[in-house]
């Protein structure tokens, strides 16, 4: 079962100050798989997510993701591991242009590397022609293209969420952890980013999503995971999830 | 603004306008230097004395402007605060004056020593020195940033302070290194003028050499900023965690572009140090020229290479112009007193009834006709900022005729003291109103 | 915190609950025991000292008390400011140059200097007021560095308009002049240098105290320090304890203004001089946090203080030899700060940082939680196993 996985998370455990945010939480993500992550505010969804990507040092707990253990490898690194994440809130690189936000999120152009600047100026100009090309492939799947020389502090919310999705896939990613990817987003253009996700995934991406419109849960994952107070207290497919009494009274009670 | 190669692939600025903060800037840069010149006529000075004097402004402009572009590096590229400036400066220059000195050994005049020497004297080629002085500076840079890097913007600021603070108790104290209080003199110029003209031959060798390094490094800075590890650096001043998530070592960055500008500091003491021929650890290295680094790069736009060195030649040119009239206003105060007070008992007045009749105009007047553009000339807040300036300029005229009168021949000094209130005036104003500074950071239109 | 209870009772029971409040309770009593472990360890040391190396080290132990009483008078007003307004006041040095200077000015012309000082401690909390008004408020929420670089501003105005007014020499507060008193032979304290500044020194940090923990004004200052976003929702006026801050903070400056005057000289730099020394004593204490303050402040100035001795020996050619030994006595604040800065960003008092909202340590939490601030405790939930 696990080797199948390409996320396992084991007995995770954060604490805030007493605040017990994620509280010895297991989990394990297939490949190839639409999972949605559900559960009340405060749950500790984000947290999570955090933890994953390596912004957040867990304080026990083991994190594996291909084969490879995360946890306490910096952000960085994960994301050249091939996991890539995006923001709740959009960090949106406010003073750069769409574009560049786009080919920022490109792994390995050798012009980041000052040296490389003066001593491979060929390399630099080929690499960075390179990922301008597929940066406008990604903005035209997103429909971002006709804002791509914008700074990106002028898009609209939902326009942000879009960025953070193509972002994300500038990295080319085997994972791709979304917090809450269509809220403020246009029911039309959720349809269409689900329908890009779909289409994503069939191309061998995984997707792990934390949402909270249920519409998008229930009719596009293949699998939902339900966190509450910091645990996972139940998993399944969208419409078992959805009749579990445990679940129903997580929300309601909780 | 004119298109700039940028890691080699073009770019090209958005606007078409006419720049006209820029405009205005260059020609505040010739009123300053004309007023300069001016007063040196006045004095009586020689043509080539004159030009000297204006070659200094350009050599220390120069240097500002080094430092300027170091800090915009760190701080408006990278986003890292360093209030520590003239501490890498100071090492740049002690370093550059150990390097490149004769030996000079302590002298004791009857059993008395006046001068306790110093380090160095190894006669080092000028080149060399100056990558010394920036090898020390960078380093340094290294050696700080390593702790206070980690940490918030404000701590870091806390911490460079303190560095810059330390080096110059140092360069006090210190006497075997760097000759204590008196400092170190004797420092080589580039070239070797044996005749009357030598001041002005050596003002223009070094304006020479200042501007050719000035223009190399910005240059070369404009490349490296603007090219995809430039672009890095912006990100991690946006935002150093989404940087993070999207896989750049952000530390690596910033420890980069902190020794970097921390270098070019370094390259600003090592000028510093042959232009003025000594290095003492006087008002040279005070927190007040970290200060007025801030108000240049702040001026100049923070994020714009070229718009810092504007803001530094600008910004100097204050000071420098101060210098120069600092024996003209008081005169000036004194003969036209009468007139002046009257002028200013003049704008006073306009300013009250101005502001006046408008508030009422435009509280009593329909909103139709001529008093809506009562409103909406309102609605611009010239009004205000309008009265506001009156009053600033008659409370000023009036603080110096009641000072002139109370104690005569003090403006001369306060002339200095009131450039740099007028630097703290301008970092509040420009930080609340405009802090991307007259000549803003360009959107990059990648192609 | 923990006397909050009873502030919705009825009128005799909210008496009563007042009093309570002044009680020990479990919190009160290990704080207070810890404080005079701290405050034994601290006499031992120095007794241990002067035992080795004679009377004289008491004597630097006394000056160090002194300057410490200084330094924690100005670090709890810096410190409270930056708690609340979450920006270091780089003008705050200049600030009690301010302060200094405007009691001067009144005692020059007749008023006696304890009146100087009170009419610069009100003038300083309205400049304080006004800087809030026209310059502060109006860089909320854009992050630590702009008010830096307008408090930066702020401070060359103040310290260049006192040169330009006041001129460049040093002045001296028309005080009577008098011998130390000496307690015994080799120990001395002055009567207005030494007793006066530590009398006033322990009455700020009294009233500090008191305003923190016995008002409510001072409970919505921690609170809002806290936690700002919380305290407006709880309905605090966090306007309101705004202004306070700034008064605290300006007035304070205003008396250690004085009392670094009374000290030594009043020149247009005494204020500047001596901002490291507080930000050392405010950031080795946890910034944020007055009890922080005090504490780093006692560290900072005794540090600087008897570190002479220690220099002076070294100065001695067969030990290196150092030249103007010391001269680096104010080099010493910073090299605790900066190792302080490199193991413990969030002060030695900072254990779990309750009042320090904006430190490091406090927004990398902030920002993990995110907007969740739901009920997280945790008590329920199944056991997880694999899928």
């Amino acid at each position: 079962m696990a080797s199948e996985s390409i996320l396992r998370v084991n007995a995770v455990d954060k604490a805030f100050g007493g605040i017990h945010a994620v509280d010895r939480c297991s989990l394990t993500v297939l490949p190839q798989s639409i999972t949605g992550l559900i559960g009340p505010n405060g749950a500790g969804k984000s947290t999570l997510f955090n933890i994953i990507a390596g912004l957040y040092r867990p304080d026990g707990g083991e994190i594996w993701f291909d084969g490879t253990r995360i946890d306490g490898l910096p952000p960085y690194e994960i994301v050249h591991l091939g996991l890539t994440k995006t923001w709740q809130i959009p960090h949106e690189l406010r003073n750069l242009t769409v574009l560049e936000n786009l080919v920022l999120a490109a792994k390995g152009n050798s012009g980041e590397r000052l040296l490389n600047l003066f001593f491979r100026p060929r390399q630099v100009k080929r690499d960075e022609k390179q990922w301008r090309a597929r940066a406008r492939e990604v903005l035209k799947l997103t429909q971002l293209d006709g804002l791509a020389n914008e700074h990106a502090r002028t898009l609209s919310g939902g326009q942000k969420k879009l960025l953070e999705l193509s972002r994300a896939l500038m990295s080319d990613p085997a994972l791709v952890l979304l917090d809450e990817p269509v809220a403020g987003v246009n029911p039309a253009l959720t349809g269409s980013l689900m329908d890009l996700i779909e289409k994503l995934r069939q191309g061998g991406r995984t997707f792990f999503l934390i949402e909270h419109d249920m519409n998008v849960v229930m009719n596009r994952c293949d699998w939902v995971i339900v966190m509450h107070q910091g645990r996972r207290i139940a998993e399944g497919r969208p419409e078992m999830v959805k009749t579990d009494p445990v679940v129903i009274e997580s929300y309601l009670g909780g | 603004m004119a298109s700039t190669s940028s890691g080699g692939i073009p770019n090209q600025a958005a606007g078409r306008k006419l720049p006209w903060s820029e405009v205005i800037a260059f020609v505040a840069i010739a009123v300053i230097v004309l007023a300069g010149v001016l007063a040196g006529v006045l004095a009586g000075a020689s043509p080539q004395g004159i030009l000297t004097n204006v070659g200094f402004y350009a050599s220390i402009a120069i240097i500002f402007a080094v430092l300027a572009l170091g800090f915009n590096l760190q701080w408006g590229y990278t986003g890292l605060f360093n209030a520590g400036i003239a501490g890498f400066y100071l090492i740049g220059a002690y370093t550059m004056a150990i390097a490149i000195t004769a030996p000079s050994p302590p002298i004791v005049i009857g059993g008395i020593p006046v001068y306790p020497g110093h380090l160095g004297g190894y006669s080092l080629p000028l080149a060399m020195g100056a990558i010394l002085a920036m090898l020390a500076a960078g380093g340094a840079a290294v050696i700080i940033a390593l702790p206070a890097l980690r940490l918030r913007a404000d701590y870091l600021a806390i911490a460079t302070l303190a560095f810059a603070s330390i080096l110059q108790i140092l360069a006090n104290n210190l006497q075997s290194v760097t000759g204590g209080a008196i400092g170190i003199t004797g420092i080589p110029k580039p070239i070797t003028f044996v005749s009357a003209n030598a001041p002005f031959l050596n003002a223009i060798t070094i304006v020479g050499i200042g501007s050719a390094i000035l223009l190399l490094f910005l240059l070369l800075l404009q490349f490296m900023a603007e090219s995809p590890w430039g672009r890095v650096l912006r990100a991690v001043r946006e935002d150093e965690e989404a940087t993070m998530a999207l896989g750049k070592n952000t530390f690596n960055y910033k420890l980069q572009a902190f020794a970097l500008g921390g270098a070019l500091m370094g390259l600003a003491g090592a000028l510093f140090a042959v232009t003025l021929g000594y290095v003492s650890p006087s008002s040279s290295f005070a927190p007040a020229v970290t200060f007025s680094v801030w108000v240049m790069v702040i001026v100049g736009g923070s994020g714009n290479n070229r718009g810092v060195i504007v803001g530094a030649f600008l910004i100097y040119g204050l000071e420098w112009l101060s210098v120069q009239l600092k024996d003209y206003v008081p005169i000036a105060l004194a003969a036209g007193l009468p007139t002046i007070r009257l002028l200013l008992i003049v704008v006073g007045l306009i300013a009250v009834i101005a502001a006046g009749v408008f508030v009422l105009l435009s509280r009593y007047m329909p909103t139709r006709g001529w008093g809506r553009v009562l409103r909406k000339i309102q609605e611009r807040g010239w009004v205000r900022n309008g009265t506001i300036g009156a009053f600033a300029l008659y409370g000023l005229g009036w603080v110096f005729v009641f000072l002139e009168q109370y104690k005569p021949g003090a403006i001369g000094d306060t002339i200095f003291y009131t450039r740099l209130m007028f630097i703290g005036v301008l970092l509040i104003i420009l930080i609340i109103y405009r802090p991307e500074g007259i000549l803003r950071e360009h959107k990059r239109v990648l192609r | 915190m923990a006397q909050d209870s009873g502030s919705q009772t009825s009128s005799p029971d909210r008496a009563r609950s007042r009093w309570a409040a002044l009680r020990p309770t479990a919190r009160l009593r290990r704080q207070l025991v810890q404080a005079s472990i701290f405050a034994l360890i601290l006499v031992a040391v120095i007794g241990g000292l002067s035992f080795v190396f004679g009377i004289i080290v008491l004597q630097y132990a006394m000056g160090g008390l002194v300057v410490s009483s200084i330094v924690i008078v100005a670090a709890i007003g810096l410190t409270v400011l930056y708690g609340i307004r979450g920006f270091a006041n780089f003008a705050y040095g200049d600030l009690m140059t301010l302060g200094a200077y405007i009691s001067l000015l009144l005692s020059v012309n007749g008023l006696s200097l304890v009146w100087g000082a009170i009419v610069s401690f009100f003038v300083l909390a309205v400049v304080g007021i006004l800087l809030e008004v026209v310059i502060f408020s109006r860089l909320e929420g854009r992050g630590p560095v702009p008010p830096i670089v307008a408090s930066v501003g702020v401070g060359l105005i103040i310290q260049n308009g006192i040169r330009s007014i006041a001129g460049t020499a040093e002045w001296l507060y028309p005080v009577p002049a008098s011998q130390d008193i000496v307690i015994v032979p080799g120990l001395g304290i002055h009567p207005v240098r030494g007793i006066l500044t530590l009398v006033i020194g322990v009455t700020f940090v009294l009233s500090a105290h008191i305003l923190l923990k016995y008002t409510n004004l001072g409970k919505a200052m921690r609170a809002t320090a806290d936690n700002l976003e919380l305290a407006k929702a709880t309905g605090i006026d966090t306007k309101r304890v705004t202004y306070a801050a700034w008064v605290v903070s300006c007035s304070f400056a205003s008396t250690a203004g004085v009392l670094l005057g009374l000290g030594t000289a009043i020149t247009p730099t005494m204020g500047f001089d001596v901002i490291l020394l507080i930000f050392a004593a405010v950031i080795v204490g946890g910034i944020g946090s007055p009890y922080g303050a005090m504490l780093g402040g006692l560290l900072v100035g005794l540090s600087q203080e008897m570190s002479v001795p220690f220099l002076v020996w070294l100065e001695r050619p067969d030990v290196i030899g150092l030249q103007f030994g010391s001269a680096y006595k104010v080099a010493i604040p910073f090299i605790i700060l900066i190792i302080v800065l490199i193991f413990r960003p969030w002060g030695i008092a900072g254990r779990r940082p309750a009042f320090a909202r904006r430190s490091y340590f406090i927004e990398r939490v902030t920002r993990a939680l995110g907007g969740e601030r739901g009920a997280i405790d945790a008590s329920v939930g199944e056991a997880n196993g694999g899928r």
